[in-house]
């Protein structure tokens, strides 16, 4: 099998907390990207998924577990060609630019700092990265405080691209933008897949952002993927009882009253990450929770022999009872 | 009967950098008891204003021009009266979207939620305490004993907000005001918040106005929806025959930009252009030079908000809209069978 | 695969947003002509500037040269401020002073302000045992209080503007180092520096370029009181002997040596404090002026 684009295995990443106590942000991740290929991470505040993601991009150092770039591994120090292949765009377009540099400044210093492009061709590549995330050219002379939200997201993105990179990770990247402009961040996004071939990961809480741009799809609960799949195929068999309690909570544009029996009977909160439930980490909530489930932390497994659908419950292989 | 809330061509003016604008522009809305409105719209449509007009919480740049708001038939705002801000605090309650924010982070929240009883209902410690308890178990909050010495910091986000709604519970309102107070909390604890005030709705009559940019949400809890663009209410009718059938070309814009997690089939569409600075508005319907239904006689002049209808779109629909015969009248439905259903018997 | 918007016309360049105005900034002169402190602040400092700068011009006598026949006169038409104990024109030794007096204020902020605000940022972006070590000592220096320190160091340095210089170069950075360790500690807890670093620049490039430009502007609002600051502990050290040596004019000793006359001639002493308020409003008008402009719209 050709190696993917971008691999994690095993990641582990554990943070000091007061009290004494470690908080294991992301324990033992693993997924894969191929080229031209989008991977959707979902799951909610605590999960895990920004941390990975931050792994992934470098931001962070796991404690165990390694993230290969066709199939070379990356140390914690990255060289400056291993940071140009794997770019992130942030959550917050108010503060992930240089309210200082100008954009055409932000793009140039990219450029020069990678020898990408030589002096007199820098101005001319600097118009094409705008207008690939569809921003005039005027865009260049502006300070990050003149453009709105979703504009200076797609700055974020043509930063990302000023290294040719040959990963976008996007962090909720249209979360903070109003409804109407999410479109079109989304719809550049595909564009982009398209005409580039770039790998991405979609980090997003949001299932319905998620399936509309993802072909494969991973859920994270507590640090873990508790199931994983191609887009279609997870979305139309959900077997995680967490993940089918996202998908039924998600609102929906044609849904009319509060309906009590898709209402998910997701009891209480998570639950704090220090403080980990034993067996699987799901079944105090969880409502369909057996005896097994306290004690047994059910390992992933596909829902059918040769699948790719892989869930980590111990109902999950089975048809669910209607 | 007079309906519990009514607000009558609300105008709220903002000073910025010493120019003024309407970031509130002619509003109505009218809430009968025990109903449920949405207000809908994106940033700079001007909602969170228009709630926090009615509550007497704007900021110091604003102060509402023209128009009244009257609760249960008596006034509490406008009408060229000082606003009684008594009054409309034990009919009116607001719920905040960060609760974190909205919250004293120095003291407990079972404190906080005994204040108003103590305070202004003039109850003793104990018995504001009492009711504090009483309505912590209301919203939902296990264990209210132990968690009634917990500070806002300790809660998760889920909680908070039912700390928050039971504050707002507990001054006895006839309306809950509600700003968005899902928009920061994961989806499964929004559901369960959701869940919550519809309980509170049934169980009390409570009224509620819920102000948000989700347009799933708003189907869910809402009877009638209100949407509003620049300042202006652009359509208003029955929630679910807005979301189906759209009068407003703004509206069916929002709704066709809406990313749906069952609709696979199509692409969301944005809007081209952005919402325009409200100090440099266009002549006419501010949306037309963003709308593809748009005429010359639509910045001609202004285009008033006027009921439509009944017809083959239901009643109590009203549109600010010249042109919204064009407007596909047939329902767009719920999208096929493959994939929509969330909670998935085996397909095979 | 899941369905994008790959099928329709995935060719077709992205148009929606090409007409979309971005918001125009004026410029900064245009913002600070609308700022009213700053505008203030200005002209009144560079008004007095000009009169420092121009004062063997618009001086009439040398500020040093005595008249013995001459001493404590009025306001007249051949002395517009009157003249001193040694019959010197007060309104030359007024300007000379404030040459003396701004140009040390200009100076001795320097090398704190330089210093002060690399080290703050470098703390701040780097954090670590460089940050807890640097801290401490500016706990320790700020224990002290101000005054006494000055003095103290400028009575072991030596008189002078040396001492001077020397006395605040080892205290007064620590301010400097505060205001832009805080500053960067903001930044960095904002993504663009992470996106920076992501994208292969390296950590100096990224201090010196990206952090330090953001926490400058604080820094640089705070220079305005600091000169402020300066030219009053001058002034003070000037009254209490310690300041510039005669027979150089300088407005501390010039409101020292009228202490002597205070009752009849109090203007000795007056006027050249009414110079010390004028720059201290002016400067700090100027300070609060840049503060308004560095505050995002």
């Amino acid at each position: 099998m050709a190696d993917a684009r971008l691999a994690a295995d095993d990641l582990v990443v554990s943070f000091p907390v007061a009290g004494g106590h470690t908080l294991r942000a992301v324990d033992g991740v693993s997924f894969q990207v191929g080229v031209g290929q989008i991977l959707g991470l979902v799951g909610e505040s605590g999960c895990g998924k920004t941390t990975a993601a931050r792994c992934m991009a470098g931001l962070l150092t796991p404690d165990s577990g390694t993230v290969r770039l066709d199939g070379a591994q990356l140390g914690p120090r990255r060289t400056a060609a291993q940071r140009r292949a794997i770019q992130m765009i942030f959550q917050d377009p108010y503060s992930s630019l240089n309210p200082r540099l100008t954009v055409r400044r932000m793009l140039r210093e990219l450029l020069a700092v990678h020898k990408l492009v030589p002096r007199p061709a820098m101005e001319e590549r600097c118009r094409e990265l705008m207008s690939l995330v569809g921003l005039p050219a005027a865009a260049l002379d502006g300070l990050p405080a003149q453009f709105s939200g979703g504009q200076r997201q797609r700055i974020a993105i043509a930063r990302a691209l000023a290294t040719e990179p040959l990963v976008l990770i996007a962090d909720e990247p249209v979360s903070s933008l109003d409804v109407s402009v999410q479109a079109t961040i989304l719809r550049l996004f595909a564009e982009l897949r398209d005409r580039l071939g770039l790998a991405m990961i979609i980090i997003s809480h949001n299932l319905a952002v998620v399936r509309q741009l993802s072909d494969q799809v991973a859920v994270m609960y507590l640090g873990r993927i508790v199931e994983e799949g191609g887009t279609d195929e997870l979305f139309g068999s959900v077997r995680h009882p967490y993940a089918r309690a996202l998908l039924a909570a998600a609102p929906r544009l044609h849904q009319r009253g509060l309906d009590p029996s898709a209402r998910p009977d997701l009891r209480g909160e998570p639950p704090s990450p220090v403080d980990l439930p034993s067996g699987c980490r799901f079944h105090p909530r969880c409502p369909q929770a057996a005896d097994i489930c306290q004690h047994d932390d059910p390992l992933p497994r596909p829902v059918r022999p040769d699948s790719t659908h892989i869930v980590s419950c111990h109902f999950g292989a089975d048809p669910v009872p209607g | 009967m007079n309906p519990l809330l009514e607000v009558s061509d609300l105008t709220v003016e903002v000073r910025r950098h010493h120019r003024r604008f309407r970031a509130v522009d002619g509003v109505s809305l009218s809430l009968p008891d025990g109903g449920s409105l949405g207000i809908v719209g994106e940033s700079g449509s001007g909602k969170s204003m228009t709630l926090r007009a009615i509550m007497g919480l704007l900021p110091r740049t604003a102060s509402v021009q023209a128009g009244t708001v009257q609760v249960a038939g008596e006034l509490v705002a406008g009408g060229g009266e000082r606003s009684s801000g008594d009054r409309r605090r034990h009919r009116l309650a607001m719920v905040f979207q960060d609760a974190l924010s909205a919250l004293n982070p120095v003291m407990t929240v079972g404190d906080q939620v005994a204040e108003a009883p103590r305070r202004v209902g003039g109850l003793s410690a104990r018995a504001a305490r009492e009711r504090a308890l009483g309505l912590l178990r209301t919203v939902g909050i296990p264990d209210p004993a132990r968690r009634y010495g917990s500070y806002p910091h300790e809660l998760s986000g889920g909680l908070r907000q039912r700390v928050m709604i039971a504050i707002a519970l507990s001054t006895d309102p006839a309306v809950l005001l509600c700003d968005e107070p899902t928009t920061a909390l994961d989806v499964t604890i929004q559901a369960q918040i959701l869940g919550l005030l519809q309980d509170l709705r049934a169980a009390q009559g409570l009224g509620i106005v819920f102000v948000t940019h989700d347009l799933g949400v708003v189907g869910q809890i809402c009877d009638e929806i209100a949407v509003m663009y620049a300042g202006r209410i652009v359509e208003t009718g029955p929630a679910g025959a807005v979301l189906d059938a759209p009068r407003h070309p703004y509206t069916a814009a929002l709704l066709a930009s809406a990313v749906d997690v069952d609709d696979v089939g199509r692409v969301p569409q944005a809007i081209p252009g952005e919402v325009p600075d409200p100090l440099r508005l266009p002549p006419g319907c501010p949306f037309q030079p963003r709308c593809a239904l748009a005429q010359p006689d639509c910045a001609a002049g202004p285009v008033p908000l006027r009921d439509i209808g009944p017809g083959d779109i239901g009643p109590g629909r009203s549109a600010a809209c010249l042109h919204y015969d064009a407007l596909p009248a047939r329902p767009a439905g719920p999208p096929g069978p493959p994939g929509a259903a969330p909670m998935g018997p085996e397909h095979g | 695969m899941s369905p994008t918007a790959a099928g329709e016309g995935s060719r077709a360049p992205l148009t929606d947003d090409d007409q979309v105005p971005i918001s125009t900034r004026p410029s900064f002169g245009a913002r600070a002509a609308r700022t009213p402190a700053f505008v203030a602040g200005a002209s009144l400092t560079a008004a007095l500037l000009l009169l420092a700068v121009l004062a063997p011009v618009i001086g009439r006598y040398s500020p040093v040269q005595q008249n013995l026949l001459a001493t404590l006169q009025g306001p007249s038409a051949a002395h517009w401020l009157g003249t001193d104990e040694f019959g010197r024109d007060i309104w030359s030794r007024l300007l000379y002073g404030g040459r003396t007096d701004l140009q040390v204020g200009v100076l001795a902020v320097l090398f704190p302000f330089v210093f002060g605000s690399l080290l703050g940022t470098l703390c701040g972006y780097l954090g670590g045992w460089l940050d807890g070590i640097v801290m401490r000592v500016v706990d320790v220096v700020l224990a002290f209080p101000f005054y006494v320190l000055i003095i103290a160091l400028v009575f072991f340095v030596g008189e002078g503007t040396h001492g001077i210089f020397i006395a605040f170069a080892l205290t007064d950075w620590v301010v400097y180092a505060r205001t832009t360790r805080s500053a960067a500690l903001v930044a960095v807890s904002q993504d663009w520096v992470a996106a920076a670093e992501g994208g292969g620049l390296s950590r100096s490039r990224v201090l010196l370029r990206h952090v330090l430009p953001n926490t400058i502007s604080q820094a640089i609002v705070y220079v305005m009181s600091d000169i402020v600051l300066v030219i009053l502990a001058v002034v003070t050290l000037g009254y209490l002997g310690l300041g510039i040596q005669p027979p150089a004019p300088d407005w501390g000793a010039m409101i020292s040596d009228g202490q002597a006359f205070i009752t009849v001639h109090p203007w000795l002493s007056i006027i050249p404090g009414i110079a010390v308020i004028l720059v201290g409003v002016g400067l700090s008008l100027l300070g609060d002026g840049l503060a308004d402009l560095q505050r995002p719209r």
